[in-house]
């Protein structure tokens, strides 16, 4: 069974007919696409706003894949360059052409590059209660419908993940920072676990991340 | 939150390399300008100071910080006269700490805001910052650096004054036994 991608005018929930069998989806998610490689999954309800044309604030000693927040509605929202995170140390287009990209100017392009297609604010429940994140888009959101058959435990997304990740810390990390795996287009997707992405515990685990 | 605006009135803020920093002002500061930084003494060679400062008797080992809080073992190039030495104080502890900018900020000037968790430092120095347009202004604590420059193995004032006593006791060495050698009379 491939995804539902959403028409707008079908409410959720409801049952679709396959092969005689009513099915109830599990929920509806949101897909991400933050480089032409790099597409992750959060919940429906996660998806807060799409904001565009917002001036970045860069925060230097901050963490390379979030040295970047926006100034929203008297917050300050991390702005999380997830390919950074997981491609980094230099994460780049030209570094996909097998090109020298050893400069991280070239990784602070990716976000500004992203920015054209908006930002993806995000919230979700931290310890202070609730928190506000952000991710650059290189493509609008799409509504998928999400049933049980197109779950996969996190350990799907270490073989043909289609996230582009070659080594294993990189697949490690991603695997930290997700809850499971979707099924989308017959690759396995990170669904984020957005609470653990945007906390600080991401530093506390350098054998994972910091050696990327 | 702790506020500082309610303890201080003024805040000094420095520039490290791309990176700045906001610290509360008390009697612990003295700002200094660069012009009196003296070579570092050749035996506390193991030490990240990059020179020191010599205010009366006291003097004050020199740090060069990247924007990660990493010492720079070697003195920036030269690019004018706007580097500067914060100089700090603490019990035994006197540092001086290389400055790109520094200019005071009154406290009604700052609205201080919790840093997102995520671009937190692994070294938990800065959680708070104030953003002065897009420039995002970090909240360190003096003696949250002085305690951070102290477990890098930064010196005391007592280990400094003794490297400097023994440095001062090799060159009067050195001279002596120039002098006693015969020195060629200026022709």
């Amino acid at each position: 069974m491939s995804l539902v991608e959403l028409n707008s005018s079908r409410a959720f929930p409801f049952e679709i007919e396959l092969k005689g069998e009513l099915i109830s989806p599990l929920g509806q998610a949101w897909i991400l696409t933050l480089s032409p490689e790099l597409q992750v999954v959060i919940g429906r309800y996660e998806l807060k706003y799409l904001e565009s044309g917002t001036s970045l604030i860069k925060v230097p000693g901050a963490p390379d894949y979030c040295n970047r927040m926006i100034h929203w509605r008297e917050q300050l929202v991390p702005v999380m360059n997830l390919p950074r995170l997981l491609y980094c140390p230099h994460y780049c287009h030209l570094n996909r052409e097998g090109q020298d990209a050893s400069t991280p100017d070239h990784c602070n392009g990716c976000i500004d590059q992203s920015m054209e297609s908006g930002l993806a604010m995000v919230a979700f429940r931290s310890e202070q209660g609730m928190a506000y994140g952000a991710f650059p888009l290189v493509e609008a959101p799409k509504l998928i419908t999400v049933f049980a058959d197109h779950v996969l435990p996190i350990a799907n997304l270490k073989s043909g993940s289609g996230h582009g990740l070659r080594s294993d810390p990189r697949l490690e990390a991603l695997q930290l920072i997700s809850q499971a795996a979707i099924r989308y287009r017959q690759q396995p997707v990170a669904l984020l676990s957005l609470a653990r992405l945007f906390s600080s515990s991401l530093l506390a685990t350098p054998s994972t991340l910091g050696q990327v | 939150m702790f506020n500082a605006n309610q303890i201080t009135s003024t805040f000094v803020r420095i520039k490290l390399q791309e990176r700045q920093l906001l610290l509360p002002l008390d009697n612990r500061f003295n700002l200094e300008s660069m012009t009196a930084l003296q070579d570092k003494p050749g035996d506390i060679e193991t030490d990240p100071m990059i020179g020191a400062v010599l205010i009366g008797d006291t003097h004050f080992p020199v740090y060069h910080l990247a924007d990660d809080f990493s010492c720079i073992s070697h003195r920036p190039a030269r690019t004018g006269d706007r580097e500067m030495i914060l100089l700090l104080s603490h019990d035994e502890y006197q540092f001086g700490l290389l400055c790109r900018e520094l200019s005071l900020v009154e406290a009604n000037d700052i609205y201080l805001s919790r840093l997102p968790e995520a671009m937190r430092s692994a070294d938990g120095l800065v959680e708070q910052v104030w953003v002065d347009g897009s420039i995002a202004v970090g909240l360190l604590y003096p003696t949250m650096l002085m305690a951070y420059l102290i477990s890098l193995g930064a010196c005391s004032q007592q280990q400094l004054t003794q490297a400097h006593v023994r440095l001062g006791s090799q060159l009067h060495h050195q001279n002596t036994l120039a002098f006693s050698g015969g020195l060629d009379e200026p022709s």
